[in-house]
Protein backbone atom coordinates (compact mmCIF):
# COMPACT_ATOMS: atom_id res chain seq x y z
CA UNK A 1 0.00 0.00 0.00
CA UNK A 2 2.52 2.54 1.22
CA UNK A 3 4.69 1.18 -2.20
CA UNK A 4 1.73 2.08 -4.18
CA UNK A 5 1.43 5.56 -2.70
CA UNK A 6 4.58 6.23 -2.94
CA UNK A 7 4.29 5.45 -7.13
CA UNK A 8 0.99 7.59 -7.00
CA UNK A 9 3.31 11.14 -5.59
CA UNK A 10 6.32 9.67 -7.58
CA UNK A 11 3.82 9.99 -11.03
CA UNK A 12 2.22 13.48 -9.67
CA UNK A 13 5.28 15.28 -8.87
CA UNK A 14 7.03 14.15 -12.56
CA UNK A 15 4.18 15.20 -14.00
CA UNK A 16 4.01 18.53 -12.67
CA UNK A 17 7.59 18.66 -13.38
CA UNK A 18 7.40 17.51 -16.71
CA UNK A 19 4.32 19.20 -17.53
CA UNK A 20 6.14 23.04 -16.37
CA UNK A 21 8.59 21.86 -18.57
CA UNK A 22 6.95 21.28 -21.50
CA UNK A 23 5.02 24.74 -21.14
CA UNK A 24 8.50 26.73 -20.49
CA UNK A 25 10.60 25.34 -23.07
CA UNK A 26 7.33 25.70 -25.60
CA UNK A 27 7.58 29.61 -24.39
CA UNK A 28 11.10 29.32 -24.89
CA UNK A 29 10.52 28.34 -28.66
CA UNK A 30 7.86 30.86 -29.37
CA UNK A 31 9.37 33.55 -26.66
CA UNK A 32 12.84 33.16 -27.45
CA UNK A 33 13.39 36.21 -27.26
CA UNK A 34 11.86 37.02 -23.09
CA UNK A 35 13.02 33.20 -22.04
CA UNK A 36 16.63 33.22 -23.34
CA UNK A 37 17.58 36.19 -21.14
CA UNK A 38 15.03 35.35 -18.32
CA UNK A 39 16.78 31.80 -17.96
CA UNK A 40 20.65 33.42 -18.34
CA UNK A 41 21.12 32.03 -21.99
CA UNK A 42 20.39 28.30 -20.51
CA UNK A 43 17.02 27.95 -22.31
CA UNK A 44 18.23 29.60 -25.91
CA UNK A 45 15.71 28.09 -28.67
CA UNK A 46 17.35 25.18 -30.13
CA UNK A 47 17.71 24.03 -26.76
CA UNK A 48 14.25 24.58 -26.05
CA UNK A 49 13.26 22.66 -29.01
CA UNK A 50 15.46 19.47 -28.41
CA UNK A 51 13.99 19.13 -24.61
CA UNK A 52 10.48 20.36 -25.58
CA UNK A 53 10.65 17.47 -28.53
CA UNK A 54 12.15 14.69 -26.32
CA UNK A 55 9.69 15.50 -23.29
CA UNK A 56 6.51 14.82 -25.41
CA UNK A 57 6.83 11.03 -24.73
CA UNK A 58 7.58 11.11 -21.17
CA UNK A 59 5.20 13.73 -20.94
CA UNK A 60 2.19 11.81 -22.74
CA UNK A 61 3.20 8.41 -20.66
CA UNK A 62 2.99 10.42 -17.28
CA UNK A 63 -0.41 12.01 -18.26
CA UNK A 64 -1.76 8.52 -19.04
CA UNK A 65 -0.58 6.65 -15.88
CA UNK A 66 -1.29 9.65 -14.08
CA UNK A 67 -5.11 9.44 -15.75
CA UNK A 68 -5.19 5.70 -14.65
CA UNK A 69 -4.38 6.07 -11.79
CA UNK A 70 -7.12 8.69 -10.77
CA UNK A 71 -9.48 6.63 -12.63
CA UNK A 72 -9.15 3.66 -10.94
CA UNK A 73 -9.60 5.10 -7.34
CA UNK A 74 -12.67 6.16 -8.58
CA UNK A 75 -14.08 2.67 -10.22
CA UNK A 76 -12.65 1.26 -6.94
CA UNK A 77 -14.23 3.67 -4.74
CA UNK A 78 -17.86 3.06 -6.98
CA UNK A 79 -17.73 -0.40 -6.58
CA UNK A 80 -16.66 -0.45 -2.95
CA UNK A 81 -19.98 1.61 -1.92
CA UNK B 1 -39.96 76.83 -44.81
CA UNK B 2 -38.30 78.33 -48.24
CA UNK B 3 -35.71 80.11 -46.35
CA UNK B 4 -34.67 77.05 -44.85
CA UNK B 5 -34.39 74.88 -47.50
CA UNK B 6 -32.48 77.91 -49.38
CA UNK B 7 -30.23 77.85 -46.07
CA UNK B 8 -29.51 74.11 -46.30
CA UNK B 9 -29.10 74.80 -50.20
CA UNK B 10 -26.59 77.04 -49.40
CA UNK B 11 -24.97 75.31 -46.32
CA UNK B 12 -24.35 71.89 -49.29
CA UNK B 13 -22.83 73.80 -52.00
CA UNK B 14 -20.24 75.05 -49.53
CA UNK B 15 -19.50 71.76 -48.02
CA UNK B 16 -19.30 70.59 -51.62
CA UNK B 17 -16.71 73.60 -52.88
CA UNK B 18 -14.58 72.33 -49.39
CA UNK B 19 -14.82 68.48 -50.85
CA UNK B 20 -13.75 69.69 -53.87
CA UNK B 21 -11.06 72.22 -53.03
CA UNK B 22 -9.11 69.99 -50.09
CA UNK B 23 -9.84 66.97 -52.63
CA UNK B 24 -7.59 68.73 -55.19
CA UNK B 25 -5.17 69.43 -52.43
CA UNK B 26 -4.79 66.50 -51.32
CA UNK B 27 -4.55 64.51 -55.02
CA UNK B 28 -1.59 67.20 -55.54
CA UNK B 29 0.11 65.73 -52.57
CA UNK B 30 -0.85 62.27 -53.41
CA UNK B 31 1.90 59.27 -52.91
CA UNK B 32 1.69 55.88 -54.82
CA UNK B 33 0.07 53.32 -53.35
CA UNK B 34 1.07 50.10 -53.36
CA UNK B 35 -1.18 47.13 -54.95
CA UNK B 36 -3.50 45.26 -52.39
CA UNK B 37 -2.44 41.91 -51.35
CA UNK B 38 -3.92 39.02 -53.23
CA UNK B 39 -4.67 35.80 -51.93
CA UNK B 40 -5.41 33.91 -55.10
CA UNK B 41 -2.85 33.30 -58.27
CA UNK B 42 -3.78 31.45 -60.95
CA UNK B 43 -6.70 29.23 -58.97
CA UNK B 44 -4.23 28.86 -55.92
CA UNK B 45 -4.98 29.86 -52.91
CA UNK B 46 -2.59 31.86 -51.02
CA UNK B 47 -1.71 32.75 -47.40
CA UNK B 48 -2.07 35.94 -46.23
CA UNK B 49 1.33 38.21 -45.38
CA UNK B 50 -0.26 38.29 -41.59
CA UNK B 51 -0.24 34.96 -41.65
CA UNK B 52 3.31 34.78 -40.44
CA UNK B 53 4.47 34.74 -36.84
CA UNK B 54 7.24 37.68 -35.69
CA UNK B 55 10.40 36.07 -34.42
CA UNK B 56 12.81 38.26 -36.17
CA UNK B 57 16.15 38.31 -33.55
CA UNK B 58 15.97 41.94 -33.19
CA UNK B 59 11.94 42.81 -34.13
CA UNK B 60 11.29 44.22 -37.54
CA UNK B 61 13.77 46.66 -38.85
CA UNK B 62 12.93 50.05 -40.66
CA UNK B 63 15.40 50.82 -43.51
CA UNK B 64 14.90 53.69 -45.48
CA UNK B 65 14.40 53.23 -49.39
CA UNK B 66 16.30 56.17 -50.38
CA UNK B 67 20.07 55.25 -48.51
CA UNK B 68 19.36 51.83 -48.67
CA UNK B 69 22.28 49.84 -50.43
CA UNK B 70 22.97 46.06 -51.29
CA UNK B 71 26.26 45.50 -51.36
CA UNK B 72 28.11 43.03 -52.89
CA UNK B 73 31.10 41.61 -51.28
CA UNK B 74 34.11 39.21 -50.72
CA UNK B 75 35.50 36.78 -53.17
CA UNK B 76 34.14 38.81 -56.17
CA UNK B 77 36.11 41.26 -59.11
CA UNK B 78 33.98 43.89 -58.66
CA UNK B 79 32.49 44.89 -55.53
CA UNK B 80 29.01 46.20 -55.77
CA UNK B 81 26.95 48.83 -54.63
CA UNK B 82 23.32 48.88 -55.35
CA UNK B 83 20.55 51.07 -54.11
CA UNK B 84 17.07 49.73 -54.01
CA UNK B 85 15.80 51.63 -57.28
CA UNK B 86 18.90 50.07 -58.94
CA UNK B 87 18.38 46.64 -57.67
CA UNK B 88 14.47 47.02 -59.30
CA UNK B 89 15.70 48.26 -62.56
CA UNK B 90 18.77 46.43 -63.82
CA UNK B 91 17.39 42.95 -63.28
CA UNK B 92 14.76 40.74 -64.90
CA UNK B 93 11.91 40.27 -62.53
CA UNK B 94 10.18 36.74 -61.44
CA UNK B 95 6.85 35.55 -59.83
CA UNK B 96 6.74 31.99 -58.13
CA UNK B 97 4.77 30.92 -55.63
CA UNK B 98 6.92 29.02 -52.43
CA UNK B 99 5.82 27.95 -49.32
CA UNK B 100 7.73 29.21 -45.99
CA UNK B 101 8.49 25.85 -43.60
CA UNK B 102 9.07 27.65 -40.39
CA UNK B 103 10.76 24.74 -37.35
CA UNK B 104 8.08 26.86 -35.12
CA UNK B 105 5.58 24.24 -37.02
CA UNK B 106 3.70 26.89 -39.15
CA UNK B 107 3.84 27.70 -42.64
CA UNK B 108 2.68 30.49 -45.28
CA UNK B 109 2.00 29.53 -49.00
CA UNK B 110 3.15 33.14 -51.11
CA UNK B 111 3.06 34.37 -54.02
CA UNK B 112 6.89 36.14 -54.34
CA UNK B 113 8.08 38.34 -56.73
CA UNK B 114 11.92 39.17 -56.87
CA UNK B 115 15.10 39.42 -58.71
CA UNK B 116 17.79 36.26 -59.25
CA UNK B 117 20.53 35.72 -56.80
CA UNK B 118 22.20 34.55 -59.46
CA UNK B 119 21.25 37.32 -61.88
CA UNK B 120 22.54 39.62 -59.13
CA UNK B 121 25.89 38.18 -58.29
CA UNK B 122 26.86 37.37 -62.03
CA UNK B 123 27.48 41.47 -62.10
CA UNK B 124 30.05 41.09 -59.57
CA UNK B 125 32.12 38.60 -61.34
CA UNK B 126 32.34 35.94 -58.48
CA UNK B 127 36.21 34.43 -58.22
CA UNK B 128 36.62 30.89 -59.06
CA UNK B 129 37.63 30.18 -55.73
CA UNK B 130 33.77 31.36 -53.83
CA UNK B 131 32.31 28.23 -52.60
CA UNK B 132 29.75 30.14 -50.19
CA UNK B 133 27.42 32.36 -49.91
CA UNK B 134 26.78 34.79 -47.05
CA UNK B 135 23.68 36.52 -46.72
CA UNK B 136 24.03 39.09 -44.24
CA UNK B 137 21.12 41.17 -42.72
CA UNK B 138 20.52 45.06 -41.15
CA UNK B 139 19.44 43.67 -37.35
CA UNK B 140 22.76 41.63 -37.55
CA UNK B 141 20.99 38.08 -38.74
CA UNK B 142 23.48 35.86 -41.32
CA UNK B 143 22.89 32.90 -43.07
CA UNK B 144 25.32 30.87 -45.88
CA UNK B 145 24.90 28.08 -48.46
CA UNK B 146 26.73 26.73 -51.00
CA UNK B 147 27.27 29.17 -53.82
CA UNK B 148 26.13 26.38 -56.16
CA UNK B 149 22.61 26.58 -53.96
CA UNK B 150 22.38 29.90 -55.87
CA UNK B 151 23.56 29.76 -59.30
CA UNK B 152 21.83 25.48 -60.63
CA UNK B 153 18.60 26.99 -59.10
CA UNK B 154 16.17 29.68 -59.73
CA UNK B 155 16.49 31.74 -56.25
CA UNK B 156 14.78 34.75 -55.52
CA UNK B 157 15.76 37.83 -53.86
CA UNK B 158 11.66 38.95 -53.36
CA UNK B 159 10.54 42.98 -52.83
CA UNK B 160 6.93 42.08 -53.13
CA UNK B 161 4.41 39.53 -51.22
CA UNK B 162 1.03 38.11 -52.58
CA UNK B 163 1.78 41.64 -55.21
CA UNK B 164 2.46 44.12 -52.47
CA UNK B 165 5.73 45.42 -51.63
CA UNK B 166 7.30 43.89 -48.71
CA UNK B 167 6.18 45.51 -45.59
CA UNK B 168 9.49 45.99 -42.68
CA UNK B 169 7.85 43.52 -40.65
CA UNK B 170 8.54 40.80 -43.64
CA UNK B 171 11.75 42.25 -44.32
CA UNK B 172 11.58 45.27 -46.63
CA UNK B 173 13.59 45.99 -48.91
CA UNK B 174 14.54 42.38 -50.19
CA UNK B 175 13.93 38.93 -48.16
CA UNK B 176 15.28 35.57 -49.57
CA UNK B 177 13.03 33.05 -51.01
CA UNK B 178 15.52 29.77 -49.79
CA UNK B 179 12.95 27.55 -51.26
CA UNK B 180 13.43 23.44 -50.14
CA UNK B 181 14.91 25.32 -47.04
CA UNK B 182 13.34 25.91 -43.67
CA UNK B 183 12.28 29.29 -42.91
CA UNK B 184 15.80 30.31 -40.77
CA UNK B 185 17.19 30.46 -44.03
CA UNK B 186 14.69 32.85 -45.40
CA UNK B 187 16.69 36.02 -44.44
CA UNK B 188 15.03 39.25 -44.28
CA UNK B 189 16.12 42.88 -44.23
CA UNK B 190 19.24 41.79 -46.34
CA UNK B 191 21.45 44.49 -46.89
CA UNK B 192 25.01 42.41 -48.04
CA UNK B 193 25.84 39.31 -50.26
CA UNK B 194 29.10 38.18 -49.34
CA UNK B 195 30.94 35.36 -51.56
CA UNK B 196 33.45 33.23 -49.67
CA UNK B 197 35.69 30.13 -49.85
CA UNK B 198 34.49 28.99 -45.98
CA UNK B 199 32.13 26.18 -46.40
CA UNK B 200 32.20 26.02 -42.76
CA UNK B 201 30.43 29.28 -42.10
CA UNK B 202 27.30 29.05 -39.64
CA UNK B 203 25.18 31.92 -39.63
CA UNK B 204 23.08 33.55 -36.66
CA UNK B 205 20.99 29.94 -35.70
CA UNK B 206 23.49 27.27 -37.28
CA UNK B 207 25.90 28.48 -34.73
CA UNK B 208 23.41 27.93 -32.05
CA UNK B 209 22.83 24.80 -33.07
CA UNK B 210 20.30 24.52 -36.24
CA UNK B 211 21.75 22.50 -39.70
CA UNK B 212 23.81 24.17 -41.91
CA UNK B 213 22.40 22.57 -44.61
CA UNK B 214 18.89 23.66 -43.48
CA UNK B 215 17.26 21.16 -46.21
CA UNK B 216 13.40 20.75 -45.39
CA UNK B 217 13.42 16.92 -45.81
CA UNK B 218 16.09 16.71 -43.17
CA UNK B 219 16.16 17.53 -39.23
CA UNK B 220 16.51 21.34 -38.68
CA UNK B 221 19.29 20.20 -35.92
CA UNK B 222 22.69 19.43 -36.56
CA UNK B 223 23.35 16.17 -36.34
Amino acid sequence: MNLLHLSKTIIHVSLTFVSILFIITGLGISNYQLIEPLTGGALSKPTSFQIHTNLLIPFIILLSVHIGLTLGKKIQKKISS
Amino acid sequence: MKKRSTTLLLFLSILMIFITVFTGCFEQQQTHLDAVEIREYQGEKLSAVNDFRENSIKGPQRINRSTYQLKITGLVEDQINYTYDEVLSMFQHYKKIVTLDCVEGWSVKILWEGILVRDLISTATPDANATTIIFKAYDGYTTSFPLNYTTDTPILLAYKMNNATLPPERGFPFQLVAESKWGYKWIKWVTEIELADNENYKGYWESRGYANSGNLNESFFEQ
